[in-house]
């Protein structure tokens, strides 16, 4: 939060929409394949280990490395144009909600996840629907962010 | 019996409909943002943003 004040303190309002922009075009571009690179991950996974901790500690920190970044893999690049957007359009009470959003659409993964049942179901209907859904969130959050931009600018 | 409803309901789990639901989720939220609601709406708006950011991410379990 401080970093993104510190950023934002400097750059006009047009300025600083016009990065985020260019970082969701970037992304945008690369959702699509037409360029490729690579967007910085901890390509690791959570160890079973982790659960030796107890039924509390174990699935906390399982949680807690997953949730934040320390150690999985991160299929879309939606997450980083959203960290740019936070720094440099959020002020820091945004910057909370955004973070509570993104436990909460991370949640709704598990939820749904969980109560669709069988073996792994849920990850082969995601993947089946994978180029839709891209499309949909990829919609959903540049429209959002446009709106964002749009309050700020206005 | 269990077995039947949870068939039934199963289509409520898919990720097509929790695509819907944050999808619903944030165009209301832009609509309120949009047509000058209050800086409620603004903050609504960014819980939409992190909403979907954090959806995005699913298939990294």
């Amino acid at each position: 939060m401080i970093a993104g004040t510190l950023l934002q303190a400097p750059l006009p309002g047009w300025s600083r929409v016009a990065l985020v922009a260019a970082a969701l075009v970037a992304v945008t571009l690369r959702e699509f394949g037409v360029v490729s690179f690579r967007l910085p991950e901890n390509r690791r996974l959570v160890p079973d280990t982790v659960f030796r901790l107890g039924r509390f500690l174990g699935p906390f920190q399982f949680g807690l490395e997953m949730g934040t970044g320390i150690r999985t893999y991160v299929p879309s690049g939606l997450p980083y144009v959203t960290a740019i957007g936070i720094a440099l359009l959020a002020s820091p009470v945004a910057g909370i909600v955004t973070g509570l959003g993104f436990g909460l659409g991370r949640s709704l993964m598990t939820v749904s996840n969980v109560r669709y049942g069988g073996d792994g179901d849920w990850d082969f209907a995601w993947i089946d629907n994978a180029k839709i859904i891209g499309k949909v969130l990829l919609a959903i959050l540049t429209a959002a962010l446009a709106v964002v931009a749009w309050r700020l600018l206005s | 019996m269990a077995d039947v409803t949870m068939t039934r309901t199963r289509w409520l789990w898919h990720p097509l409909t929790a695509t819907a639901v944050v999808a619903g989720v944030a165009v209301a939220a832009m609509t309120a943002a949009a047509t000058g609601a209050g800086s409620w709406s603004v903050a609504a708006v960014w819980l939409a943003i992190g909403g979907v950011a954090g959806y995005a991410t699913s298939g990294s379990t």
